[in-house]
């Protein structure tokens, strides 16, 4: 009897225990689904894809030409882009037609369509989309099939600024009217819609590599920083607010820097996170009167450097730490369309508007 | 087409300083300096993303092009025959086509050319791309007239579209 009520009591007991455990399993899984639940609801709301970067190992002053194609073009280049990969340079006409080509020779490997102007042309991280928007269509492409992949995006906003997400799932836009959207490329529709977010932009705006920051310029106050995690403004950059307004930005490939550049080619070196003004530097070339002078401009992988194209078609790289000029490159009178930097550092390539190809390597030891 | 740079030389025409605009080898503009300046700087960045460099008129574009307007201001020319490209958006250039169709002495309306490109409702939207030709005389914008018969606006001043009309008329 004794022996049964005892073993009734351990019983009871390893009920009890059970049904303890059970609970607690039941609340850890309920608090394991909600934490999932806020992880998966913030990575709606914010793109974390790390891009890896390489370093630039060579001085710039000795980096030597390689190629000079002159690609077979129909009409002055609208907008290119490199891939990451050193790959392949993509460029497209005004009138939205697009061609992708290797890199190595220029030759093209597939004639595209946005059919109509386009606003950006961008590969994604890893190389293994283009993407090509106007200001109300996206459309994205699957480099190695050249096939178009995904319903194309339409935007009944006019959009200013598109970045990818690294796995090629999502985008992120921001309108004109500062409204932010976050699109599933699956099915073409919006996962997230902020109105509003930013002020409606008189002048252009751009995004981190990450997604999660927009820099745009307020002609009254100069470069803001706006947080997309936060919903709320992170920093104003100091200085930004100058005699000319700033018509182009880009923030370095880890987001640690913002270039701001105006309209006669002054650039303005700011830390992202303080607003801090670390040096600014006026273009060398001449000046494109009254219009932009400063046409391209891009961070090299490490953000050591920073390279801009003149309307005149010169070239500079700028030494972001010490402002000062390393390399100077004169131009034959075509613009610049858009510069590459290899993610490895070890190619620099230049394409301008008469569809003139031009990479760099460094010079052998 | 690299090394196409955007070339600009200006010859003295029978109605002042004619500009004329290349890139590679086709004409892509032709006007009156002093008018539209500051459009033609917003056309070149448009489309160049720069503005064009002065050059001498002696390479054989710019030869072809000014025997030919010697020609047409003499009267003995009424018809170009020289490569060009018209660098608009696409209704610029639907109306710069149908303007093209008027003939040397002949004028034409906004209105008809609006019903011409199939846009009957777009009169106002047709005057603007006409003023927007970059191809001056080529494109023959000045042919082109109110329905009250006026001769509104020109983008090189409307003396010399009085003047332009009064040449192909008198010949």
């Amino acid at each position: 009897m004794t022996q049964t009520e005892e073993e009734r009591y351990a019983a009871e007991r390893r009920a009890n225990q059970r049904k303890v455990g059970v609970i607690i399993a039941i609340v850890a899984v309920v608090l394991l689904l909600f934490f999932a639940f806020l992880t998966a609801t913030t990575s709606l709301q914010l793109f974390d894809f790390g891009p890896s970067r390489g370093t630039i190992s060579y001085a710039p002053e000795q980096i030597v030409q390689t190629e000079d194609i002159a690609l077979a073009t129909e009409g002055p280049i609208h907008k290119s882009a490199f891939s990451f990969d050193g790959q392949y340079v993509a460029n497209a006409y005004l009138s939205g037609k697009i061609e992708l080509r290797k890199l190595e020779t220029g030759e093209t490997v597939a004639a595209l369509d946005l059919g109509d102007e386009p606003i950006q042309l961008a590969f994604n991280p890893n190389s293994s989309l283009l993407l090509a928007a106007s200001e109300r269509e996206i459309r994205i492409w699957d480099v190695a099939s050249q096939q178009l992949i995904y319903a194309p995006i339409q935007s009944r906003i006019a959009m200013r600024s598109v970045i990818f997400s690294a796995d090629g799932q999502r985008i992120q836009t921001v309108g004109h009217d500062g409204s932010v959207l976050i699109w599933q490329l699956i099915d073409a529709k919006s996962l997230l819609e902020r109105d509003n977010t930013i002020p409606p932009l008189e002048y252009g705006a751009t995004f981190n590599e990450h997604g999660t920051m927009i820099a745009y310029y307020d002609p009254e106050r100069g470069v803001v920083v706006w947080s997309l995690e936060k919903d709320k403004e992170h920093s104003l950059l100091d200085g930004t607010l100058g005699a000319e307004p700033i018509v182009d930005l880009t923030f370095s490939h880890l987001g640690g820097l913002v270039a701001s550049i105006d309209t006669n080619g002054k650039v303005y070196i700011n830390r992202t996170q303080t607003g801090e003004l670390v040096h600014s530097f006026q273009w060398q070339g001449s000046r494109n009167d009254g219009e932009k002078t400063v046409v391209a401009y891009s961070f090299s992988a490490d953000a050591r450097l920073l390279a801009l194209g003149g309307a005149d078609g010169q070239i500079e790289l700028w030494d972001v730490q010490a402002a000062t000029l390393r390399k100077s490159i004169p131009g034959n009178g075509n613009a610049i369309r858009g510069f590459g930097f290899t993610d490895n550092g070890d190619i620099f390539a230049t394409l301008d508007v008469a569809g003139l190809l031009r990479v760099w390597e460094p010079a052998e030891e | 087409m690299a090394y196409a740079s955007l070339r600009r030389c200006v010859w003295q025409s029978p109605l002042g300083p004619l500009s004329l605009w290349a890139w590679g080898d086709e004409l892509v503009r032709v006007g009156f300096p002093g008018h539209n300046d500051l459009i033609e700087a917003g056309w070149a960045q448009r489309y160049f993303a720069t503005q064009p460099i002065p050059a001498a008129c002696d390479e054989a574009l710019f030869r072809a092009a000014i025997a030919q307007f010697a020609d047409y201001f003499a009267a003995r020319r009424r018809v170009f025959d020289l490569p060009i490209a018209l660098y608009g958006t696409e209704f610029q250039k639907q109306v710069w086509q149908a303007v093209s169709t008027v003939a040397w002495g002949q004028t034409s309306t906004y209105r008809a050319i609006a019903e011409q490109i199939g846009k009957p409702l777009a009169v106002r939207a047709v005057g603007a791309a006409n003023g927007a030709n970059p191809l001056s005389i080529i494109v023959p914008c000045h042919r082109i007239v109110g329905s009250d018969g006026k001769l509104h606006g020109y983008g090189g001043g409307i003396e010399r579209k009085e003047r332009l009309l009064a040449l192909e008329r008198a010949a």
